[in-house]
C-alpha cells in the first residue's frame, strides 16, 4: 500500500510529515490561521452587524452617525481583493504583530479579511428577527443588552450558526493566500510545493485536503444549525 | 383622569415620497381603571398606531399622553427618562395578534424572561413563572417550545407573560385575530376572567365588533385615524350617532355577509329599502315585524335576525326588507326611530346607502 503510495504520489512523500515543508505543519498552519482569525474576525463582525441592526434607521436606537461610519468601513474592506490587502495593509500588521511576514502576520490581514463578510451576514441573520419579537420585549420592559443577547442572538442562533460557517468555509479559502505573505499552510504547500515546481500530485493532495477540511466544518456547521432551531422544522 | 389619559394625540409617518401620512389626528382618549375598552375599526383605522403610543412603543408626534398618573408625553416630547419608561412599561401588559414569543426558549423561559429584573431569585423566578402558567392553564406545557403549542396556547403564553410584572394595564392588539372562533371566544373569556380577578385595566383592539361586545364595556370606533364614536357600549350600539358606526354595531360583518351571500338584484331604490335595526329587547316588542305592517301598512320581510347579549341585556338585530314608496319609507324609518331602535339603511351589498 505504502509502496503504491510512493510510486503514484513521489513528490507528496518526499515533503514528509513534519519539518517546515512537511503536510502536518501546513495543515496546522492552515486550522492555526483559521482559528485565530476566526476568533478576532468573528468578534470584530458580530460587534459591527450588531451596531448595524441596532443603529439602522428602524432600529431600536436610530443613530445616522454610526450606521453610516459602520456600513462604510465593512463597504470598504469588503470591496478590497484579499491578495491585494495582503500588501496594503503591511505596515498596519509591523505596527500590530511587529512582523510583516510570517504566520503572525498573516492573522492581521485575515481576520480584517473576514470580519466585513461576517458583519453582512451577522447582520442579515439578526434583521430576519421578527419585529414584532423586539416590541414584545419592550414591552415587558426589557433593557437594550436583553433585547441584543436574549432577543437578537438567540432568537437568531440557529441562522448565526449558519452564516459563522460559511464565514470559516470563506476564511479558509483566504488563508491559502496568505502563502503569499509566508504564512504557509495548505495554498502555500499547492503553490509553491505543487505548482511552481510542477509536481501535480502536491497540488492535488492539498486540493483533496482543503475540501476534507471544509467538508468537515461544513458538517459541524449544519449539525448546530439544526439543533439550535427550534422554530421551523 | 383616568388611568389611561390621551390628549389630542396625532402620529405622522414619512410616506416614500417625503410626505407624511397621519396615522392617528387629533385623539382624545379616557381609559379609566377597570375598564374594558375596545377600540375598533377596520384594518388601516389607525388603531394599533395609537394603542401604541400608550407603553410609547410609538412615539405620537403631537398631543399628551398620561399613565397611571405618570405623564409620558407632553405636546408630543417625550418627558419620562428612558430608564423609567422601562420601569414603567413592566405595568404595562402587552399582547400581540402574531404572539410575538421567543421561539428558542421554551414557554416557562419565555413567562421567565418577564421577570428577569424583578429582583426575584432564579428560583423564585421559576415558581411564579410555573404559577402564572396555572392562571391560562398551561402548566403542563411548560417545558415545551412555543411552536409544538397551538395558536390559542401560545397566545395564552403571551397572557401570563404580559402578566408577571403584575400590570395596571393590559394592552390586546388584536390578540384574537389569528386565531380560530374557539381559541378567540377562550381567550376572550380568559381576559375578562383576569380583568376581575386581578382588576385590571384592558384596552382591546379588533376589526370584530363580535369581540366587541363579548367583554368590553366601554368602546371607540375608529376611521381614518380619528375617533368617530365613542362611549359606554350599551350606548353605542342602542344608539349609534355615526353612521359607520350603525353599520358596524350591528352584526356587522355577519350582517354584510349575509346580505352578500343573498345575492339580492338591484334594488328599486323608490320602492324598496333594506334596514339593520338594533334594538334592546327588554324596551321594544318583539312583535316589531308585524307592527310595522299594522301601523305604518309596509310589509317587511325578514332577511336575518340574531339576538346577543351584552352585559346580560338581551339585544336584537334584524335585517328586514321594506317595499313602499318614498313617504312609506320615512314613515317606517320615523316610527322605527320613535319606538328606540337603531335604524340603518343598507344597499343589496350590505353597505351603507348613500
Amino acid at each position: 500500500m505504502s509502496s503504491w503510495f510512493s510510486k503514484v504520489f513521489p513528490n507528496v512523500v518526499q515533503l514528509g510529515w513534519l519539518g517546515d515543508t512537511g503536510w502536518g505543519t501546513s495543515i496546522i498552519q492552515t486550522l492555526y490561521m483559521t482559528f485565530w482569525a476566526g476568533i478576532f474576525g468573528g468578534i470584530l463582525g458580530m460587534v459591527f452587524g450588531i451596531v448595524l441592526v441596532l443603529t439602522k434607521s428602524d432600529g431600536i436606537r436610530p443613530n445616522k452617525f454610526w450606521f453610516n461610519l459602520c456600513d462604510k468601513i465593512v463597504s470598504i474592506f469588503r470591496a478590497i481583493p484579499f491578495i491585494i490587502l495582503l500588501a496594503f495593509i503591511a505596515p498596519v500588521t509591523q505596527k500590530i504583530v511587529g512582523t510583516q511576514i510570517g504566520i503572525q502576520a498573516a492573522l492581521v490581514p485575515l481576520t480584517l479579511g473576514c470580519f466585513p463578510f461576517y458583519a453582512r451576514q451577522v447582520q442579515v441573520a439578526l434583521e430576519s428577527v421578527d419585529h414584532g419579537k423586539i416590541e414584545a420585549a419592550q414591552s415587558l420592559g426589557a433593557t437594550i443588552w436583553d433585547i441584543i443577547f436574549s432577543v437578537y442572538l438567540n432568537e437568531a442562533r440557529s441562522e448565526l450558526a449558519r452564516v459563522s460557517t460559511v464565514t470559516v468555509i470563506s476564511l479558509i479559502g483566504l488563508t491559502a493566500m496568505a502563502g503569499a505573505i509566508g504564512a504557509g499552510g495548505l495554498g502555500n504547500t499547492a503553490i509553491s510545493y505543487g505548482y511552481n515546481r510542477f509536481n501535480n500530485d502536491v497540488t492535488l493532495i492539498a486540493t483533496v485536503l482543503v475540501i476534507i477540511l471544509i467538508f468537515i466544518v461544513q458538517v459541524i456547521g449544519d449539525f448546530f444549525a439544526n439543533k439550535l432551531n427550534h422554530q421551523n422544522r | 383622569m383616568g388611568i389611561i389619559d390621551l390628549e389630542h394625540v396625532s402620529v405622522d409617518f414619512p410616506d416614500k415620497k417625503g410626505k407624511t401620512v397621519q396615522a392617528v389626528h387629533d385623539v382624545s382618549l379616557t381609559v379609566e381603571k377597570g375598564d374594558i375598552y375596545g377600540v375598533v375599526g377596520f384594518s388601516g383605522a389607525g388603531k394599533s398606531t395609537l394603542v401604541r403610543t400608550v407603553n410609547l412603543l410609538q412615539k405620537p408626534t403631537a398631543g399628551n399622553i398620561k399613565v397611571n398618573g405618570t405623564d409620558f408625553v407632553k405636546d408630543g416630547k417625550q418627558v419620562i427618562a428612558n430608564k423609567d419608561l422601562q420601569l414603567a412599561r413592566r405595568k404595562i401588559g402587552m399582547i400581540f395578534q402574531n404572539f410575538n414569543l421567543l421561539n428558542e426558549i421554551s414557554v416557562v423561559d419565555n413567562v421567565s424572561f418577564a421577570l428577569k429584573h424583578s429582583g426575584l431569585k432564579e428560583k423564585e423566578i421559576k415558581e411564579k413563572s410555573l404559577k402564572l402558567l396555572d392562571l391560562v392553564d398551561l402548566r403542563d406545557k411548560a417545558n415545551f417550545y412555543p411552536v409544538q403549542l397551538s395558536g390559542g396556547q401560545q397566545q395564552r403564553v403571551a397572557i401570563a407573560r404580559a402578566l408577571a410584572n403584575e400590570p395596571d394595564i393590559l394592552i390586546s392588539d388584536e390578540a384574537t385575530s389569528a386565531l380560530d372562533p374557539q381559541n378567540t371566544l377562550q381567550i376572550l373569556t380568559l381576559l375578562k376572567k383576569l380583568q376581575k380577578d386581578l382588576n385590571l385595566t384592558i384596552v382591546l383592539i379588533t376589526h370584530e365588533m363580535a369581540a366587541i361586545k363579548k367583554v368590553c364595556n366601554k368602546v371607540a370606533l375608529m376611521q381614518s385615524g380619528q375617533i368617530v364614536e365613542k362611549g359606554s357600549l350599551r350606548d353605542v350600539v342602542l344608539h349609534p350617532k355615526n353612521d359607520l358606526t350603525k353599520s358596524f354595531v350591528g352584526g356587522s360583518l355577519e350582517v354584510i355577509n349575509t346580505l352578500k351571500s343573498l345575492n339580492i338584484d338591484k334594488l328599486d331604490n323608490d320602492n324598496e329599502a333594506i334596514y339593520q335595526l338594533v334594538y334592546s329587547m327588554a324596551n321594544v316588542t318583539k312583535t316589531i315585524v308585524v307592527d310595522l305592517y299594522r301601523e305604518v301598512g309596509v310589509e317587511a320581510s325578514m332577511l336575518y335576525g340574531n339576538v346577543e347579549l351584552l352585559d346580560d341585556e338581551p339585544i336584537g338585530t334584524l335585517l328586514v326588507q321594506v317595499k313602499g314608496d318614498k313617504t312609506k319609507q320615512q314613515e317606517t324609518v320615523a316610527y322605527l326611530r320613535k319606538a328606540e331602535v337603531a335604524v340603518t339603511r343598507l344597499n343589496e351589498k350590505g353597505d351603507l346607502y348613500e
